[in-house]
């Protein structure tokens, strides 16, 4: 397997005005990622951990702070000419979490399709289209290419965007969240596709969720995040069954399970710790019931069975 | 103790009446934990407010009754209702995390009903405010806050508590936890379930996430198209689920522990709910729908110790 897209220490800094101060929030403090050809990366963490920031300066939406985005081998500058920057949009294509907000309302299905192909200057319009919607299940394609958005269901629309994302034959589809607004009975659909594009199209996704489930099913590799690091990552099922750190353990203890038998005490689990100040080891140290003395200096991430953690426990 | 019989409920516009919950009826007994699921748009929310007869226009309660204690909700005059409300039932809702008015401390929102409605003097009604506020893991130095001081997982406890004040017998809960996260979501969850023992109060609890709702609930009723398709007993439903619509959520239900290969979602989409339906609402999704469904409407059936409307059984 090749890597199509490598990152190293990543960092991301905002700048908050309170007053006549000027505060530095960390929202990525130094992460490493590795996306290989056909995989599909689930990052998983709770509101805040930085997983949507990641999203966006690996879709160059935010240029991080420092750090070295690789792409197919290749480090991708910090300023791309236009043509540049079409040929990496074109490899790189993003999916939003809302499919009610990231359509123009106004705008027919067949428009917003052709939007893409106008823009690469891609030939064949209306066969690419037929293609492209027949792949996200969206059949015949002649009912949906005159239809406005509203038209469609949540479900529906979410195709129509997968669509739009794979009409430029990309390598690396960035999705965020894409299920969370959907109900229950659409939701594996998604995945589904998601699964079927990554089989049929070679694509690789990188998929931002806080659904530990569905990453689980979807995923070959996970990656933990907290508080603007990784704390543990490998292979999906492993760190779902088996969950080494304590942080990715409270996430599995949270998530809903009908089959759950055990009561455990999640009364008072604290809350992560401000990206302004983080503390300079273990960040979930102090909501941590194993944390040590040791865990307040820099933690290594090591590897432990095939997988990496960050935590002085292994 | 709190039952509904025959409720319908929906929205009058000057063209089309959309009837978003049909000829619903359910019984919350003492320490029921009740929870209805269903997709977004099944009439679920609407549900809950025609059954508290908070339905605002254009919304319209057609018929049915609400019983509490042997009373009709449905029938009583506004200051009976408003003798009735805290006291006998209350609501959390929905967004409840915006539902606290923002230029009011915390302990004068939550006095205000107990003052206006119910007569306590101020010193009386902070005693039990922070009494309350105690028994969801707030301190008492939390209430001269304002909302926008606190987490949004402190802003639902302290709607939690705030529907805790008068000890209402049945607390309805509309998608308490929708807007937070997985963890805070487990700690209110896990709340709640300490109050119930502590309060002794039933729930009836809303939501869209089924696996929540399975692992929370101890009765269970499954909406489609306005109309309870399946009620029984939490487990039961889980482990052997009759409906074709039970059963298509349960295998579209991406689980943490099961490792199944292949969830499937369910085709189509909603019925539209201002349409006159004939027939099973269901029979168009359904991969077992027959000739039958076409043209006759399933009823509720008590089939193997519970109730389910599929014309299968």
């Amino acid at each position: 397997m090749s890597l199509v897209l490598k990152i190293s220490n990543i960092k991301e800094e905002f700048k908050i005005r309170k007053g006549i101060k000027i505060l530095t929030l960390k929202a990525l403090r130094g992460v490493d990622l590795e996306l290989n050809e056909q995989e599909i990366l689930s990052i998983v963490g709770e509101s805040g951990c930085g997983k949507t920031t990641l999203l966006r300066v690996l879709a160059r939406i935010y240029e991080p702070t420092d750090g070295v985005i690789e792409l197919f081998g290749n480090k991708v500058p910090k300023k791309l000419s236009r043509s540049e920057e079409l040929e990496f949009r074109k490899n790189v294509q993003m999916v939003f979490q809302d499919p009610f907000a990231s359509l123009n309302p106004t705008k027919k299905i067949e428009h917003v399709l052709k939007r893409p192909l106008k823009i690469h200057k891609i030939e064949n319009e209306s066969e690419v289209i037929e293609s492209v919607l027949s792949d996200v299940e969206l059949t015949p394609p002649d009912n949906y290419l005159t239809k406005f958005p509203h038209e469609l269901s949540g479900g529906q629309r979410q195709r129509v965007i997968f669509a739009r994302a794979i009409i430029t034959k990309p390598q690396i589809i960035l999705a965020d969240e894409p299920t969370s607004m959907l109900d229950v009975s659409i939701k594996s659909g998604i995945l589904n596709l998601m699964l079927k594009l990554k089989e049929e199209h070679q694509i690789s996704f990188i998929h931002v969720t806080h659904d530990l489930a569905a990453a689980k099913y979807v995923s070959d590799r996970i990656t933990v995040m907290y508080a603007g690091i990784i704390v543990e990552e490998g292979n999906a099922k492993d760190v779902v069954n088996n969950p080494l750190h304590p942080y990715s353990m409270l996430l599995k203890e949270a998530a809903p399970d009908p089959e759950r038998s055990s009561d455990v005490n999640m009364l008072d689990v604290g809350e992560p710790p401000s990206l302004i100040d983080p503390p300079p080891g273990c960040p979930f140290e102090p909501r941590c019931k194993y944390a040590k003395p040791e865990c307040k200096g820099p933690v290594e991430f090591r590897e432990v069975d095939g997988r990496k953690v960050r935590c002085v426990l292994y | 103790m709190f039952e509904v019989i025959n409720l319908n409920a929906g929205y009058e516009f000057r063209d089309k009446f959309v009837h978003a919950v049909r000829n619903v009826s359910f019984k919350v007994e003492k320490n029921d934990f009740f929870g209805i699921a269903g997709e977004s748009g099944c009439g679920k929310s609407t549900l809950v407010l025609a059954a508290l007869r908070l339905l605002k226009k254009p919304g319209k309660i057609m018929s049915g009754k609400v019983l509490i204690d042997g009373k009709d909700l449905l029938t009583l005059n506004d200051s009976e209702m408003k003798e009735l409300r805290w006291k006998k039932v209350a609501l959390v809702t929905q967004s409840s995390m915006n539902s606290l008015n923002p230029v009011i401390k915390i302990k004068d929102q939550m006095s205000d009903v107990l003052i206006k409605n119910h007569g306590y003097s101020k010193a009386d009604a902070y005693e039990l405010v922070q009494k309350n506020l105690e028994l969801v893991g707030i301190t008492a130095d939390r209430m001269d806050s304002y909302p926008h001081q606190l987490s949004g997982g402190l802003r639902q406890r302290v709607v939690i508590a705030m529907a805790l004040l008068m000890s209402p017998s049945v607390i309805f809960m509309d998608e308490p936890t929708t807007a937070l996260d997985v963890v805070v979501q487990r700690s209110i969850l896990q709340q709640i379930q300490e109050l119930r023992k502590q309060k002794a109060f039933s729930a009836v609890f809303i939501t869209h996430d089924i696996s929540l709702l399975f692992e929370m609930a101890t009765k269970i009723a499954i909406m489609y198209g306005g109309e309870f398709v399946e009620i029984g007993e939490a487990h039961s439903v889980y482990s052997n689920p009759m409906h074709p619509y039970t059963k298509g959520l349960l295998e579209a239900l991406p689980s943490i522990s099961k490792n199944l290969e292949k969830y499937k979602s369910i085709p189509g989409r909603p019925i539209d709910l201002s349409l006159n339906i004939t027939g099973c609402p269901f029979r168009e999704r359904c991969s077992y729908a027959f000739e039958k469904c076409e043209v006759e409407k399933p009823e509720l059936k008590f089939v193997n110790g519970r109730w389910t409307s599929c014309h299968l059984y």
